[in-house]
């Protein structure tokens, strides 16, 4: 498998050396999920917000 | 303090925001992480389409690596240019200061959303930067030397691993590749998103390419840096000289 930088190829195989933690990968991916969440709410409010002003206003 | 100006400017007049070396810092930000995420995205996401369409695009794994590294050089010597800016000039260190996050950007973004929320009549009064725009400031700040802590630890893997355990070298891994995508959301996503299409701003905010906000701008988004420039007045037209017959 190419991997980054392609240093885990000659660590992992030969030797066995325990694979990278899945869990810290995981922890990741759910910050990851987070962010993008609280980024896309932030967006969806000021998108919804202005537009409702806006619409107020015009009324 | 600057003693504010007394005549009110016009609304379209602009007003000096940021200095041609702080545009120019931009620029060379802008650059050197565009071409680092797309190199990075390559391999990050090489199993998938558009990682192999990277791939493909930069020539090469061999070629991405070597363009991956010039570039982070690059990057390096952005960040160290930004350092001694704020270090050794009077106005860097100003900007730097008005960065600083503060209490108050908390209850200003509170402000904000409750603004949006029509909880209330008028946006907040944001002093020189806002506290979305120091948030992009900070990520990007923090997120670039972190990128380049890691970059260096996986470029020099040989001597880490002569100094580090085995599991050094998969923790920088993965937050060297998911700070990498983070980065990438950040800037590629939520900053253009404000630069581009945020209300009022599209087809794009000009400040980054002209270095000037007009007065009408400065004072519905900057009030707090207007009301110092300008004092309390709002920008008004002027009456044409001479006036009418």
């Amino acid at each position: 498998m190419v991997t980054f930088l392609g240093w885990t190829d000659l660590l992992q195989e030969p030797t066995g050396i325990p694979p990278a933690p899945t869990a810290l990968r995981s922890v990741v991916r759910v910050l990851l999920g987070v962010l993008i969440a609280v980024l896309a709410s932030y967006i969806a409010l000021e998108q919804v917000g202005t537009w409702r002003r806006r619409r107020a206003r015009r009324d | 303090m600057t003693e504010p100006l007394r005549t009110p400017p016009t609304p379209d007049q602009p007003v000096p925001r940021f200095t041609r070396g702080e545009l120019a810092q931009h620029w060379a930000l802008l650059v050197t992480l565009t071409v680092l995420a797309l190199t990075g995205l390559a391999l990050f996401a090489h199993g998938t389409w558009i990682g192999r369409l990277l791939l493909a695009l930069e020539g090469g794994l061999a070629s991405r690596g070597i363009l991956h590294r010039v570039f982070a050089v690059a990057l390096m010597l952005v960040v160290v240019w930004h350092l001694l800016y704020i270090l050794l000039t009077e106005r860097g260190h100003r900007q730097f200061l008005a960065m600083l996050p503060h209490r108050r950007d908390l209850t200003d973004l509170a402000e904000l959303l409750a603004y949006y929320r029509r909880r209330r009549p008028d946006p907040p009064a944001f002093g020189r930067f806002t506290p979305l725009q120091k948030l992009q400031y900070w990520g990007a700040g923090i997120g670039s030397v972190m990128m380049i802590g890691t970059g260096l630890v996986l470029w020099f893997h040989t001597k880490t691993m002569a100094l580090m355990p085995k599991w050094v070298i998969d923790v920088t891994t993965i937050v060297h590749g998911y700070e990498g995508l983070i980065l990438f959301m950040l800037l590629f996503g939520w900053h253009l998103y404000i630069v581009h299409l945020s209300p009022g701003n599209f087809p794009m905010q000009r400040t980054f390419l002209t270095g000037t906000i007009s007065a009408e701008r400065l004072f519905h988004e900057h009030r707090r840096e207007y009301e110092e420039l300008f004092g309390p007045d709002a920008p008004a037209e002027r009456p044409e000289a001479g006036g009418s017959p």
